[in-house]
């Protein structure tokens, strides 16, 4: 990694940080594309993020934009119940059919934990994000339980649990103000927002394994 | 056509064995395959019986141009299995080119232009971080990392997902990773305690299957051939038949996702 061109090179004495910060500009130098728009430098680069959240902020977007969102960002979007919903395509880890094949949850569980399904020769609980955000009087009242609604399972969390979907639709690239984000004092802190223009909401997976954890959503 | 990287920082965990049989059976499965040989060690071009100081067709001349990357590729014995060819002269090229903008993308934009030629390109990593491994991880679709199921391997392995951290940050793309546990022998407590040290830190990054302790794998490599055409029925044929399939289904899974 040595070269005269190199815009930054370690000193006697640097610290981890120094480290990072060379190494980091030495990828960003080499996977510049010619002629694309590229922010090199660790500067730049936060310039550029820095922008990213001004525009957000004028766009009345709140403070929990997550840091992956300052990029164009891709999500699935799908149907659950009569919801649209979607989840970054970043945090997908797999896809299961569910067949039908269920294995119930253990007496006295969550409503909205439907039930546990084979990804990989593993048991993976899979939660319905329909009766998540349905109000619990509702959820009885609901027409189709959500077994029998649902037929894809897409796996997150590094596979430690999957999310119920009724039928993929598409994935689709958003920007940071394509999505009105949650407020810090959310009560579904387990939605990262809205994306605007298609009243879909994108799920937050790394909330959602706090709220399996803490609802003791395990097999 | 896809793109696999098998890399790690640290080496001596099977990376060359690991491509060659990935390549093997990916051939003989009918799929046309080439494989990439990126360390300057040339390893894997020894293995198809080429030899690093004298092969004139070779991937040091995608770095300095003027060469189209379909004049640079050699066949082996194994039918539709090329190989693009490793070079001594690898070893100069992070001192030649350093940082310089854009030369991390030369593989990517090489690679590209055969696609209509392979199905699969399997690109077998120098163990260091430079200009050779950068240009893997950026052109590459699927990561696959070797790791030896011992305790020592298990630190190189967090070195390696650190750097491809940072290697995906300046891509602005993830990488899909696969762990593959390597050279296990479950007859050693240590090897049964490492394997659970990886899956417990790594989790579903890591492949359920494990590349076993294998005679046979040593003996193909003194034979110059993938496994699956020296001892088919073998353990480590068997296991690598397996990581084949897991890579085909995760890619089915994605495509219909993407479709």
């Amino acid at each position: 990694m040595s070269d005269s061109t190199h815009k930054k090179s370690l000193e006697p004495g640097a610290d981890i940080d120094d480290f990072r910060n060379v190494v980091g500009d030495y990828l960003n130098s080499l996977l510049a594309e010619a002629g694309a728009n590229t922010h090199n430098t660790r500067a730049e680069q936060e310039k550029f993020a820095a922008e990213i959240k001004h525009d957000a902020r004028t766009a009345n977007v709140s403070r929990c934009l997550p840091p992956w969102a300052q990029q164009a960002f891709q999500v699935v979007r799908f149907t659950a119940g009569e919801l649209s919903m979607a989840v970054p395509v970043r945090d997908m880890f797999g896809l299961v059919d569910t067949g039908g094949a269920w294995v119930p949850p253990r007496a006295g569980a969550p409503d909205w934990w439907v039930g546990t399904v084979s990804f990989q020769s593993r048991l993976t609980p899979v939660i319905d994000p329909y009766f998540l955000v349905l109000p619990a009087q509702f959820r009885a009242l609901a027409v189709r339980p959500p077994a029998s609604r649902i037929t894809k399972v897409i796996v997150t969390a590094d596979g430690r649990f999957g999310v119920g979907v009724d039928t993929i639709d598409k994935v689709m690239t958003l920007s940071a103000t394509d999505v009105a984000w949650r407020g810090n004092n959310s009560r579904r802190r387990w939605l990262h927002g809205t994306v605007r223009q298609h009243l879909c909401a994108i799920l937050d997976t790394e909330e959602l394994d706090k709220l399996v954890v803490e609802n003791n959503v395990v097999v | 056509m896809a793109i696999i990287a098998v890399s790690n920082q640290k080496g001596g965990v099977g990376k060359t064995t690991t491509t060659v049989n990935l390549a093997g059976f990916l051939a003989k499965q009918g799929r046309r395959t080439l494989a990439v040989d990126l360390d300057a060690h040339g390893s894997l071009t020894a293995y198809f019986g080429y030899d690093v100081e004298t092969i004139e067709k070779n991937v040091y001349r995608l770095f300095t141009g003027a060469t189209q990357t379909k004049d640079l590729i050699s066949s082996t014995q194994i039918p539709l299995l090329d190989i693009l060819a490793s070079s001594s002269a690898l070893v100069t090229l992070d001192k030649h080119l350093g940082a310089q903008p854009g030369k991390g993308l030369v593989l990517r934009d090489a690679l590209t232009a055969l696609k209509q030629r392979y199905d699969y390109i399997i690109v077998d990593c120098p163990p260091v971080l430079g200009i050779l491994m950068v240009n893997a991880l950026a052109a590459c679709d699927r990561l696959v990392v070797p790791v030896q199921t011992e305790v020592m391997a298990l630190r190189g392995l967090d070195r390696m997902m650190h750097t491809l951290q940072m290697v995906k940050q300046s891509l602005r793309r993830e990488v899909n990773t696969l762990i593959v546990p390597t050279m296990y022998d479950r007859r050693t407590r240590a090897g049964v305690e490492a394997l659970q040290q990886l899956r417990s830190r790594y989790g579903a990054l890591v492949w359920d299957g494990v590349i076993p302790e294998d005679t046979y794998l040593r003996e193909a490599s003194k034979n110059h051939l993938p496994v699956a055409y020296m001892a088919e029925k073998s353990k480590g044929a068997l296991a690598y038949a397996l990581l084949v399939e897991h890579i085909r289904n995760i890619e089915a899974i994605q495509e219909r996702v993407s479709a």
